[in-house]
């Protein structure tokens, strides 16, 4: 009886040390949070990437190593230029996928946590999208250059090999010389954006207080959805829009006046450039060089649609809103045209699949032309979609 | 037997004594949940406001709120409505972008974004000048839109009786998880906020979120045979307003709807009707009406 007593005191002091010594649950719902800094700084809307940011794709070869899970860092192959390119390119969409990792997140589970979050109904990514979002983040792992994981290197890494190599091909030498019009039209349109906002008048030092200013506000952002546990509450959440407040205010300088006639001589730059754009397009229809050239025509980044009076003449739309729409449609399904590389296991494909914003699982495991044939885009929108694409093919893909 | 006993209530003891450490712990566990300490300290003009008002503060400050709704109202000139609440409610809604243009240190940011349009077309530079002097003409002539006020027409607007079924409405009860809306009660709702004046139906969607909102979308989505989320919302948003506009709102040239239309996106006519039949290609303009057709056949 007495070994009875005593075997059961010792259970109960084992199972006490037992349930002393489990780990709590995380709660994954505090992995859930994206900081506004990160969402400012990246959109993964793909049609935004593809205009704004030239994101391209890399080689199907990559892809399949990914796939394979047979990965060969990227800098130990010998590559071409315009893969140099189209890499450095997808380096800089992958962002996302590096700071997540840097600070210390799950990435799938990460994914999971935001997907579909913006909406009321939820729904959970299929297996299908876990998949394909692996292979998403196998190639960002192997465009990640640097060994000893630090970012800004690997940024360093990638952008020097793309540099050090020469174009030989026909495609290569036209994708080259769009570069050159793409730097000059970046100089000029950042000397317009430092014009119209009066940073151009601010010292260099001025200009590093006012960042350190920002990256001080954008951290303290960061901290005040770090410590929610999930909704920011009424407080925090007043706090985020006085802090954006202050960010606003200083990009802006006090008792400034734009020169008009400095932004007008700028503006008047411009069109030449865009002119020669359009003439190395119809020379060399590459999707690289198209996509250079939608960045610039058929973006409103700055400057309006460049085809805007015929747009509005000869298709009847004057929506500013609907062309811009248009637009983010449309640039890839040429590119796709133009055979940059759109198949079912392509990133642009892949990305489509595995869209955080909401479900296109239609889209998985199809090409982007099939995927906007079947799915994207309804009968009526067709007709608009297709006269534009003819428009456009018509007056400028062809010699 | 006794050994047994005694065997028992150790037992007993031991058991309680678990669960009571594991309900502790419990709580424990949800501590570590919260809230963490920062490393980074938030400056001190940047702490959060206090949400939390003393029970006297509350008091002082609805009696406060009490004595001026006495003096708006006893001042008030009906506008659109009978009932005050649902009458700024109207003035909000069909003459916002007034109330924004004779009140612009009250909408900064409004200003600011309305700064920001550049590359306007030859329409819409005139019709910035134009809508500014139909506003401030209305501003003169027309004293009971308040457009000076707008603190006198947000009292009026929370001063909105919940009782009658137009209060609930405006008080967006039916927002309300728990409360199910079976098809032919949402379009009695519905029916219910045209009789009173066809501009509430510009706000349907925010009164009716559930039923109007997300799932209207993935319904238009499945009509349309379209995913493309950004192009739903603009066939959505277009169809609603036609809706509105069909069942008598206020739709003309300088209305708040045709302001959004013409300064925001280059849509500038004599109406919406205008837009639609001359303004837009015929892909979107099929759509519309699509869309535009099943909103007559669910709620008309």
């Amino acid at each position: 009886m007495k070994k009875l007593i005593y075997l059961s005191v010792i259970v109960l002091i084992l199972l006490a040390i037992l349930i002393f010594l489990r780990k709590p649950k995380t709660n994954t719902n505090l992995l859930n949070e994206v900081s506004l800094a990160q969402q400012l700084e990246t959109d993964t809307q793909l049609a935004k990437h593809v205009l704004n940011n030239n994101k391209t794709d890399i080689k199907e070869d990559v892809i399949n190593s990914a796939e394979q899970n047979n990965i060969q860092k990227s800098k130990e192959r010998s590559i071409s230029y315009l893969t140099a390119y189209r890499e450095s390119k997808q380096f800089s969409d992958c962002f996302q996928i590096y700071l997540t990792k840097e600070k210390g997140k799950d990435l799938i589970s990460d994914y999971i946590n935001k997907y579909d979050s913006y909406k009321q109904f939820r729904a959970k990514p299929t297996s299908v999208q876990l998949e394909y979002y692996q292979m998403y983040i196998d190639v960002c792992n192997a465009l990640f250059l640097s060994d000893n994981g630090n970012l800004r290197e690997s940024m360093r890494l990638i952008d020097k090999r793309f540099a050090e190599l020469t174009p030989e091909t026909e495609a290569e030498i036209a994708l080259s010389k769009a570069l050159e019009i793409e730097t000059q039209l970046d100089e000029i349109l950042s000397k317009i954006r430092n014009e119209q906002n009066g940073s151009n008048q601010l010292t260099d030092e001025q200009k590093k207080s006012n960042y350190k200013k920002q990256r001080t506000l954008i951290k303290e952002i960061e901290t005040i959805y770090d410590r929610n546990d999930g909704d920011l509450s009424d407080g925090d959440f007043a706090l985020v829009i006085k802090i954006n407040e202050e960010l606003r205010e200083l990009k802006s300088v006090e008792d400034f006046e734009p020169n008009a006639e400095e932004i007008a001589y700028l503006q008047q730059q411009l069109p030449p450039l865009k002119n020669q754009l359009i003439e190395l397009f119809k020379d060399h229809q590459t999707p690289d060089v198209f996509l250079i050239f939608a960045n610039y025509l058929l973006s409103e980044y700055m400057t309006p649609t460049y085809f805007i009076e015929d747009i509005n003449k000869k298709l009847g739309i004057y929506d500013t809103q609907y062309i811009r729409h248009l637009n983010k449609v449309i640039v890839p399904f040429i590119a796709c045209a133009l055979e940059f590389p759109c198949g079912p296991q392509s990133l642009l494909a892949i990305k489509h699949c595995t869209h955080p914003s909401g479900p296109v699982t239609s889209s998985c495991g199809k090409s982007i032309e099939e995927y906007y044939l079947e799915d994207l885009i309804g009968p009526n929108q067709m007709i608009d979609f297709n006269n534009y694409f003819n428009y456009l093919m018509d007056n400028y893909a062809q010699n | 037997m006794r050994k047994i006993n005694v065997f028992m209530i150790i037992l007993l003891i031991g058991g309680i004594t678990l669960t009571y450490l594991l309900w502790h712990k419990k709580n424990n566990d949800k501590a570590i949940i919260k809230p963490k300490e920062t490393s980074i300290n938030v400056s001190k003009n940047l702490e959060p406001p206090k949400d939390k008002l003393s029970v006297q503060e509350k008091l002082k400050q609805s009696k406060s709120n009490g004595s001026q709704l006495k003096i708006v109202l006893a001042n008030r000139i009906q506008a659109f409505h009978p009932e005050p609440a649902v009458d700024s409610e109207l003035i909000s809604i069909t003459l916002d972008h007034c109330l924004k243009l004779i009140n612009p240190n009250n909408h900064e940011r409004h200003t600011s974004y309305y700064k920001s349009l550049d590359n306007l077309s030859e329409n819409q530079i005139k019709y910035k000048k134009d809508i500014n002097d139909y506003c401030q003409n209305l501003n003169k002539t027309h004293p009971e839109y308040m457009l000076e006020r707008e603190e006198d027409i947000k009292i009026l607007r929370e001063s909105v009786n919940k009782n009658t079924e137009i209060g609930k409405i405006l008080s967006k009860h039916y927002n309300d998880e728990t409360i199910k809306l079976e098809p032919s009660e949402l379009a009695a709702k519905i029916q219910h906020l045209k009789s009173n004046d066809p501009n509430l139906l510009f706000k349907a969607s925010s009164y009716f979120q559930a039923y109007l909102g997300e799932k209207l979308h993935n319904n238009i989505g499945i009509m349309i045979k379209s995913e493309d989320d950004n192009y739903i919302y603009l066939i959505s948003e277009s169809a609603t307003d036609l809706f509105a506009c069909d069942a008598g709102a206020s739709c003309g040239q300088f209305s708040h709807l045709m302001s959004q239309y013409c300064v925001y996106r280059n849509l500038c006519g004599s109406d919406f009707n205008d837009i639609l039949n001359n303004k837009m290609p015929e892909g979107i303009r099929s759509d519309i009406m699509l869309v535009f057709n099943y909103l007559k056949e669910s709620f008309d």
